[in-house]
């Protein structure tokens, strides 16, 4: 676990804790999420977000869902036996869930992002006003 | 699709990521897929999934092999991996200045490695690899066997593999009006010559199809202009004096142009390009074979099938024409067409290809040795790394510490080597004597730096960053102890250094062995008698083009060897059409015939040189007449023709030099009667290193045509040479007003230049080989210096037990020799191997002579025994109170 302050996040980092933020979810599942999320369409390539999830899991940011109870639906111990169908096999996949710190991060973010916000927003105003 | 993705995800992620998330992968990638709607969104789908793949398999990979730093230390973020990498940058140069001698060696072994191999890169890469630079290059082909007659070019232009053909041909020609009259060379070309190889005029214009049929226009080259003609800004439309007529300049080519090797005028293009007239009756004979030719293959045809056709135009020719178009054994005259690239770089090509391989022999050994320093260095920093990692240094960050510190090296390794490459090149360029197709284009540039850059990177890497890892990566508690205390530390490491110092010296075997071949070659040409007082001979080659007869030519010359026989400090002078050794190299004797007769029995299968020489030629060029005497000036007309053999031919077809005096020969088709008066010692006419000729020795008066050569020697008496070649001038010019003399030179130096390139073999290969040798020397010198430091103790208690001195310093030696030896064998094995390819180079010696590889192994293992003396010494030095002192 790292000691670093982790903060500002990484958008796309922002994305997918938000996302597990609001249940659990498989892979394709975050991907839904986000991209349903941003408004510009962000999509998530698979590759680079199993790297993702790889990390934030050492950081412990996220854990993965021992029952394995995401949008999927299906136990993860469903033992495969050949000639399972798409549906059976879609059912093994991992689901992930945020963890409490990786919770408190999200939150301490949104916060700064949030006090960002508040510093900036009046500068454009003003701006705006100057040049009316 | 989804098996695709699964294919490249297996391809490309390294297996641990493959065996924990592999399958999770291809599973979102199938749903996504599936559940894409519309053509678009799944372009957008594959495009991002196989898009994105690459860079982070690269992300991951880097990961696996602890580059970024390892997954556990590593701090989130883009922003810390960066300043981790700033750390290290900033402190390797503190690391690397901490240890001057480390860091200035392996910059200077490594400058000076990659410095020459980028030398020799640079020539074999502009003379051999790079694409000429004409129009359809790559299509270019012409016809082998040097030149051809006007009648097969006409034959040719019927063929389909090839779309234009082109023709040229060079003569000399004698430019008077521009100061000292002077001797050009003449190129006649064809009408689509220029168009054919993308000439463009600088000035003016090129040729046109109305120039074609009138002989009085010329277009000059770029250094013609400025050399001839000062540049003269208004020399278009200006009219020149060559051999006697008048000839308008119309244009001057562009500085860029170069005719292709092989074609007219292969050293650097001829001064003055002229129409070819093909009304010319010469060009109509099948027998004046004259034109070199190029084609430009059809799209879509191949040479093969260019080969095919070019065979059925010889094979009609020779049934039109059996006397001029079959060879000795009845087959028709072949011209196998070959591909322009290939053909103007052939001449070359193996030796320039041979010291590439040479260099990077040399590169090699300085790799070896970098590895032993980078070794050694290692070692003394063991320590320090176990330090860091008990500190909680992971390995990534040690080894991006070692990788800032290799990449800074490489960085003024590269660096030092392009500067020495710039300096080595010009070097080369000055010192070899071979002259170089496109030599005047050759210099470093984009392509080459970024060679330079990644051999660099790429040495350092592999020779630097390998062993120094290898250093890192023992048992932390025992190096924190100290290394170096337990009697088994380093095993490893000294197999290593032991390999190393077997593949080092047996590369340098083979360097010395190439070194010592072309060295004995050299001293071996050294050794043959030229035949003739070269130390007294100069030579004046002129180049008489007015005379049209053979009368004419010999009533010019007379008075021009008079002339130069009583130029003061002149012991006597001659005229022949060639002298020995001033054409050397090719056999480009102007007369010649396969056909003698003597006491009516034909001597077959010997082509006999034919040299029309004035009776002085033997007196002047103090060749000795080992039986009767040369022909008298009085004598010289009659008939039959008086002659003189050379000794080969005398014993060839008398057996004895006093039997063939008096005797007589019928020489030539038409039988001509010749009387023999003398028979003179063998001379190689050809150059010192070409076979001695089969020769006979005519009268000048007897020469058959006009041709524009006569090559004037004069013999000076004890080489009072001062301003000789001002009074000859003199000489020639009162009695020729308009010869141009364009060299006065002595005999010696036109056998100086015909031995040069074996001299420049010698040296390089010397300079190679001694750096090789030195180089293995000092790797086997650390090597066992380490072993020593290593066995301290061990050799210090065997002294305290009472062993001698002797048997302490015989071990060392006995073990450096050991490493030397295996390294030996597999040289002389490697020497033997690569012998072919400096065979063809060397004379009269075989690449495989035992006795001059025996040497090169001899001299490697003298210096071994030096080299493991000195550690030798040091380890019976060792004092046995002050090692258990140290306990």
């Amino acid at each position: 676990m790292s000691t670093d302050h982790p903060l500002p996040l990484a958008p796309r980092d922002l994305l997918i804790l938000a996302a597990l933020a609001e249940g659990p979810a498989h892979g394709y599942g975050i991907i839904k999420a986000v991209e349903a999320r941003s408004e510009s369409g962000v999509l998530l390539d698979p590759a680079n977000l199993y790297r993702v999830l790889r990390r934030m899991r050492r950081e412990g940011w996220i854990r993965e869902e021992p029952g394995g109870n995401g949008e999927g639906g299906v136990s993860a111990e469903t033992p495969g036996a050949p000639g399972q169908d798409e549906e059976a096999r879609e059912g093994r996949r991992r689901t992930y869930a945020i963890t409490p710190l990786g919770r408190s991060l999200l939150a301490s973010e949104l916060a700064r992002l949030e006090r960002l916000l508040k510093q900036a927003k009046p500068a454009l105003a003003r701006g705006h006003g100057s040049a009316e | 699709m989804t098996s695709l993705y699964r294919a490249a995800l297996a391809l490309l992620l390294p297996r641990t990521v493959r065996e924990a998330d592999g399958e999770e992968m291809v599973g979102a990638f199938r749903s996504l897929w599936l559940d894409a709607e519309g053509t678009g969104r799944r372009i957008r789908i594959a495009f991002l999934a196989f898009g994105r793949l690459p860079r982070v398999a690269a992300a991951e990979w880097l990961e696996q092999i602890g580059v970024t730093g390892s997954p556990g230390s590593r701090p989130p973020g883009r922003r810390n991996t960066m300043s981790g990498w700033s750390t290290h940058l900033r402190l390797a140069p503190r690391a690397l200045w901490k240890a001057p001698a480390f860091t200035v060696t392996v910059v200077l072994l490594l400058g000076l490695g990659v410095g020459a191999v980028t030398v020799m890169f640079t020539v074999v890469d502009n003379v051999v690899l790079r694409r000429l630079p004409y129009p359809s290059a790559d299509r270019l082909v012409t016809l082998e066997n040097g030149s051809h007659p006007g009648p097969f070019y006409q034959e040719l232009q019927a063929l389909n593999a090839v779309d234009l053909w082109v023709a040229s041909f060079e003569e000399t020609a004698v430019l008077v009006g521009e100061g000292e009259p002077l001797r050009v060379s003449q190129g006649m070309v064809s009408e689509d010559f220029f168009a054919f190889f993308g000439a463009r005029p600088a000035r003016g214009r090129l040729l046109v199809r109305e120039d074609f049929g009138t002989s009085d226009v010329a277009v000059l080259s770029h250094g013609a202009w400025l050399d001839l003609f000062g540049g003269d800004p208004e020399i278009v439309g200006r009219d020149i004096r060559l051999n006697g007529a008048s000839v308008t300049v119309v244009g001057v080519l562009d500085r860029s142009f170069t005719p292709p090797e092989g074609g007219p005028a292969s050293d650097g293009g001829a001064d003055v390009w002229r129409p070819l007239d093909w009304g010319n009756e010469e060009l109509s004979r099948i027998g004046y074979h004259v034109l070199t030719i190029a084609g430009r293959l059809a799209p879509g045809a191949t040479l093969s099938d260019l080969a095919a056709e070019v065979e059925r135009v010889n094979g009609a020719l020779a049934d039109r024409y059996p006397d001029d178009w079959t060879t000795r054994e009845g087959e028709p005259y072949a011209t196998p067409p070959a591909y322009l690239q290939e053909l103007s770089t052939r001449r070359v090509r193996s030796g320039l290809f041979l010291l590439l391989g040479a260099v990077g022999l040399l590169l090699l050994v300085t790799c070896l040795n970098l590895a032993h320093l980078f070794l050694a260095r290692g070692i003394g920093r063991v320590r320090e790394m176990a330090v860091r990692r008990a500190l909680g240094a992971g390995m990534g960050s040690l080894v991006r510490q070692l990788l800032a510190e290799c990449l800074i090296l490489g960085a003024l390794g590269a660096l030092l080597g392009v500067g020495l490459a710039e300096v080595g090149l010009r070097t080369f360029m000055a010192l070899n004597p071979t002259s170089l197709p496109w030599g005047e284009r050759i210099g470093v540039d984009l392509r080459i730096l970024l060679f330079t850059s990644s051999v660099a990177a790429g040495t350092v890497l592999l020779f630097g960053l390998l062993p120094a890892l290898r250093s890192t990566g023992g048992d932390l508690v025992r190096d924190l102890r100290g290394a170096g205390r337990s009697a088994t530390a380093g095993r490893g490491m000294l197999r290593m250094r032991g390999g190393l110092v077997v593949v080092e010296v047996a590369l340098s075997v083979m360097l010395v062995a190439g070194a010592a071949l072309f060295l004995r070659s050299f001293l071996r040409i050294q050794a043959v008698d030229p035949g003739v007082a070269a130390d007294e001979i100069w030579t004046i080659p002129l180049t008489p083009t007015e005379p049209t007869t053979p009368e004419e030519y010999r009533l010019a010359m007379q008075p021009v060897e008079a002339a130069l026989a009583a130029v003061p400090g002149v012991v006597s002078a001659t005229h022949a059409l060639s002298l020995p050794h001033e054409f050397t190299g090719g056999g480009r004797c102007c007369w010649s015939t396969s056909s003698l007769e003597a006491d009516g029995e034909a001597l077959e299968g010997v082509r006999i040189a034919l040299h029309p020489v004035t009776e002085s030629y033997f007196e002047t060029l103090g060749i000795p007449l080992l039986a009767g005497r040369a022909w008298s000036e009085a004598e010289a007309p009659t008939e039959p023709w008086p002659a003189v053999l050379n000794e080969g031919l005398a014993l060839r077809l008398f057996g004895s030099a006093e039997r063939a005096v008096g005797r007589e020969l019928r020489v030539g088709g038409s039988g001509t009667p010749v009387r023999i008066t003398g028979v003179a010692r063998d001379v190689h006419h050809y150059g010192l290193d070409q076979e001695i000729p089969v020769s006979l020795y005519l009268p000048m008066e007897h020469l058959p045509f006009a041709i524009p050569v006569a090559h004037m020697a004069v013999r000076v008496r004890g080489g009072a040479t001062a301003g000789l070649g001002g009074r000859v001038r003199e000489a020639v010019w009162a009695a020729a007003p308009d010869l141009p003399v364009p060299a006065v030179r002595p005999m010696r130096e036109w056998i100086e230049r015909s031995t040069a390139g074996r001299k420049f073999d010698s040296v390089l290969f010397g300079s190679f080989g001694g750096l090789a040798l030195l180089l293995a020397a000092a790797g086997l010198y650390g090597t066992l210096l380490y072993t020593v430091g290593q066995r301290r103790r061990e050799v210090g208690i065997r002294m305290a037990l009472g062993a001698a001195r002797r048997r302490v310093e015989g071990q060392v030696v006995r073990q450096g020799l050991l490493l030397a030896s295996v390294g030996c064998g597999l040289g002389l094995v490697g020497s033997w191997a690569a012998g072919r390819f400096l065979q063809s180079r060397l004379f009269e010696l075989e690449a495989s002579d035992p006795s001059t590889l025996g040497l090169a192994a001899v001299t490697l293992l003298a210096a071994s025994a030096l080299a493991s003396w000195l550690p030798a010494r040091r380890a019976a030095g060792v004092d046995p109170m002050e090692v258990l002192r140290e306990e």
